[in-house]
């Protein structure tokens, strides 16, 4: 079962305040989100990720093209769909003069809930959240991160099975990073469907189960986080280190099938080496066979960013 | 049941507002306020004296001022804040994606957003009682002048949550200003008396008006309540007691403007349509049905007459209206009302990108580039034949005015309309950055250089009038027989040319509808 299906999703407008104003923030977006995925949309700003989720959430109409959330089409049915989803957007305030329990009671009642469970749910949340010790608290004497925490608490207070989170990571210290991952990483165990946007890709490569890449309102990748990463790649670079200088280690790898590209890097030989997993054993074995004093073997992985600014670069892969 | 079960928007704004020290702060300046008047009434009065129910009448009106400025303006301002302050903090997206209904939404902050001023407007109660006590004031005359209050308020504070919807970011002042200048309109009598409309006598300061004074003291202990509207509105020539008319004026806006908040408040912001076209026409009937069931027939004019003493002494005196002076009084006014109308039915590129995905080359055929022809063509020959009518029943029959004359008047009344807003329809989808506001400038200039050309054609003249009519329609407001007569076929000839500048204006609406239609199929 598809969390999220979008079929041809566009959205154009003219912006007033824009120097090109003739804005295609979404260019006919074809996805699709299974149930329990962490999904990462990534992109540089003005790509349209901002957009395509608010049209997720039924918090704009697209030109053209529809989105179904849990089967329900957004647009048609937004208060049922909406049911389904809960939503932080990237930059946002909360009530400050209300209390930490102040403010997930208005949410709990304006989604409504049933008001006999109502405190019940309340708690759960808080704890959820780990705001236990703030529960009196007014929200505008909370720290950043603990804002974003209450964000993420209302988001899940109707207990909705898609969260939809834009840049929750912006503006956070390390350490509210880490506690958000960890949090997000709870709620995806507890079955929930995230869909996330952010501009720190080494968070989103942590937590991703897939990703999908932007730009200029159009997808230039999808799919799951490794097949992605994966992507029209032959060759895996492999990092050789020896423990002395002694054999002629380039020598030796410029002669066997499939090494291409050798390459000294420090006290290392790096190469490119078009093979699987069995015939990387084998080149290895037989190194070590030839008298080679093999200290280290290391497969270079490309990083999301990395694979971000190839892709969005144009370099070939 | 829990409190926030009734309205959770309310219940929000309450726990915002009513904390306790926020509380304790403004009763303690209401008393403050409250003894204040008391000490200036206690120092001046002697008790029981005659004049202590005057000056406990004083005392009232005082206290009842002050109310209304902290309910009226005071609310009015938090609601002007309502959705406009929570766009800006971000927060107004959460509200639309929970499951409140538009309508609770809309009726949490049109009531909670002023909470805080309800709560003043309470704290000055003890002193207004006092002083109703003193002066003597019947109980039916207070609820008549509390509902006034703040039913009234209630209605401003409807619009001010529909500006507040409408308002883009950065023009919060702009919608203080119009919401002030609406209060001012609709609060103070520019005219002096002399005007054909008592709107001055629609706010909640009306309220004032329901204070009993020494002189209406004898009347008012023998007549009920209901007939506190001092002087009886004439609508159709029905005798309607003004505060009847008001609570119902009250009711009707208040709903009009509910309407409109609860339409759009969960909407997309950039896809927000204040009325369907059928609420839209429905609105604009509503406005002209007042407008002219309430019209005077009657011009007042201050005239200084002379006193016993040999002193002139102004008074208030009416003449009837001249039939073609009342029907250009009615379609002057009648027209900002259609303008409005016709700025709400327009489509932008966006909206008609969304037509043609729903409907097809439907969308962008003739058919559609007649838009919103329509509705404003209906609606101003239903407005012309209104005024015609009721001129031939009320006014006495004169020889420079008939109704042939008068509908000619209304229809280029009608074309008028149509035309420059199928003008403004097809430069609001012209590719621009602003092309609405572009188009309203061009029109404004337009108007200006048609004007100062007339000057040298001397088109300003009876004989001229039809040819600046053609591109000026308003030359054919206060149209007569005489006027018509000398020079029948320019202004027969001038109507039917109207009708071709409005196809004009198609055939271009067309054309665009057409490139968008275009756009959309690519590939």
């Amino acid at each position: 079962m598809n969390m999220i299906h979008m079929e041809k999703l566009s959205k154009e407008y003219e912006a007033a305040s824009k120097k090109d104003w003739h804005v295609v923030a979404a260019d006919r977006l074809t996805l699709e989100i299974p149930a329990g995925e962490i999904f990462g949309l990534v992109g540089p700003n003005g790509a349209g990720k901002t957009t395509t989720l608010k049209m997720i959430c039924g918090l704009s109409v697209p030109t053209a093209g529809r989105v179904l959330v849990n089967g329900i089409d957004v647009e048609r049915q937004p208060e049922e769909a909406q049911r389904h989803m809960g939503y932080l957007a990237d930059f946002f305030s909360l009530y400050d003069e209300l209390k930490v329990w102040e403010y997930f009671d208005y949410f709990a009642h304006a989604y409504k809930l049933d008001p006999g469970a109502i405190p019940a749910r309340i708690e759960e949340v808080i704890r959820a959240v780990g705001l236990e010790s703030k529960r009196e608290a007014a929200i505008g004497g909370l720290s950043r991160g603990m804002k974003q925490r209450m964000g993420i608490g209302r988001a899940i207070i109707h207990d909705p099975p898609l969260i939809v989170l834009d840049e929750p990571a912006a503006g956070l210290d390390p350490r509210a990073r880490v506690e958000l991952k960890d949090l997000l990483r709870k709620l995806h165990r507890g079955g929930k469907t995230i869909f996330i946007t952010s501009h720190i890709l080494s968070d989103l490569q942590e937590i991703c189960t897939s990703v999908a890449i932007i730009e200029k309102g159009r997808l230039l990748r999808v799919g799951r986080l490794e097949d992605v990463m994966g992507e029209g790649k032959i060759l895996r670079r492999i990092r050789i280190r020896l423990a002395s200088a002694e054999f002629a280690l380039e020598a030796w790898l410029a002669a066997r099938p499939g090494v291409s590209g050798i390459a000294q890097a420090e006290a290392a030989v790096q190469i490119d080496f078009e093979g699987d997993n069995p015939a990387l054993a084998a080149l290895v074995r037989a190194l070590i066979e030839a008298g080679a004093p093999v200290c280290g073997v290391e497969e270079l992985t490309e990083t999301l960013e990395q694979l971000y600014s190839r892709i969005s670069t144009g370099e070939p892969t | 049941m829990n409190v926030s079960e009734l309205n959770p928007e309310l219940v929000r704004n309450a726990r915002i507002q009513l904390r306790r020290g926020r509380m304790l702060a403004a009763a303690v300046i209401c008393v403050a306020v409250s003894l204040s008047c008391a000490a200036y009434y206690l120092d001046k009065s002697p008790s029981g004296s005659f004049s202590a129910i005057e000056d406990g009448r004083n005392l009232f009106q005082l206290v009842l001022g002050l109310q209304i400025v902290a309910l009226l303006i005071g609310g009015g301002l938090y609601c002007l804040q309502s959705v406009h302050r929570e766009k800006d903090l971000n927060t107004f997206d959460y509200q639309r994606i929970t499951r409140m209904t538009p309508l609770e939404l809309t009726t949490g902050k049109l009531l909670g957003a002023p909470v805080m001023t309800y709560f003043i407007f309470l704290c000055l109660m003890p002193i207004a009682c006092w002083a109703a006590i003193l002066g003597q004031i019947p109980v039916s005359a207070l609820l008549g002048i509390y509902v006034v209050a703040i039913l009234g308020s209630v209605t401003y504070h409807a619009l001010a949550v529909l500006i507040s919807l409408l308002l883009e970011r950065g023009a919060s002042a702009g919608g203080v200003l119009f919401f002030l200048f609406m209060v001012g309109i609709s609060s103070i009598d520019f005219s002096q008396g002399e005007s054909v409309f008592a709107i001055h006598s629609i706010s909640p300061f009306y309220a004032f008006k329901l204070v009993p004074s020494r002189i209406a003291d004898a009347a008012l202990r023998y007549q009920p309540w209901v007939d506190l509207g001092l002087k009886p509105d004439s609508f159709f020539g029905l005798q309607v007691p003004h505060f009847w008319v008001l609570v119902a004026l009250y009711a009707t806006l208040t709903a009009w403007f509910l309407l409109a908040c609860a339409r759009n408040i969960k909407r997309d912001p950039t896809a927000y349509e204040v009325y369907s076209p059928g609420q839209g026409f429905a609105f604009v009937l509503y406005l002209n049905i007042l407008l002219l069931g309430f019209f005077r027939w009657v011009i007042p004019h201050i005239e200084y007459m002379q006193s016993a003493d040999g002193r002139p002494s102004p008074a208030v005196q009416y003449r009837p209206i001249y039939p073609s002076i009342a029907e250009e009084v009615f379609l002057g006014i009648s027209l900002w009302f259609f303008v409005i109308l016709g700025l709400v039915l327009l489509r932008n590129r966006d909206r008609v990108r969304r037509r043609i995905r729903e409907f097809g080359a439907a969308a962008a055929g003739w058919g559609a580039a007649l838009w919103p022809a329509p509705y404003l063509l209906a609606g101003a020959v239903l407005a012309g034949l209104g005024i015609v009518d009721m001129i031939r029943l009320r006014l006495d029959r004169r020889a420079d005015w008939n109704p042939g004359v008068g509908l000619l008047e209304a229809g280029f009344f009608a074309m008028w309309i149509v035309r420059d807003l199928l003008y403004l329809q097809w430069m609001n989808l012209r590719r621009a950055r602003r092309p609405l506001v572009t188009g309203i400038l061009y029109l404004v200039v337009f108007y200006i250089c048609a004007r100062t050309f007339f000057y040298p054609l001397k088109w300003y003249g009876p004989s001229g009038a039809p040819y600046a009519a053609i591109f000026v329609p308003f030359q054919a407001f206060g149209l007569n027989a005489a006027l018509f007569l000398s020079a029948t076929n320019a202004w027969i000839f001038a109507l039917i040319l109207l009708p071709c500048e409005a196809l004009f204006f198609v055939f271009l609406q067309r054309r665009e509808l057409q490139k968008l239609l275009a756009a959309s199929s690519q590939p």
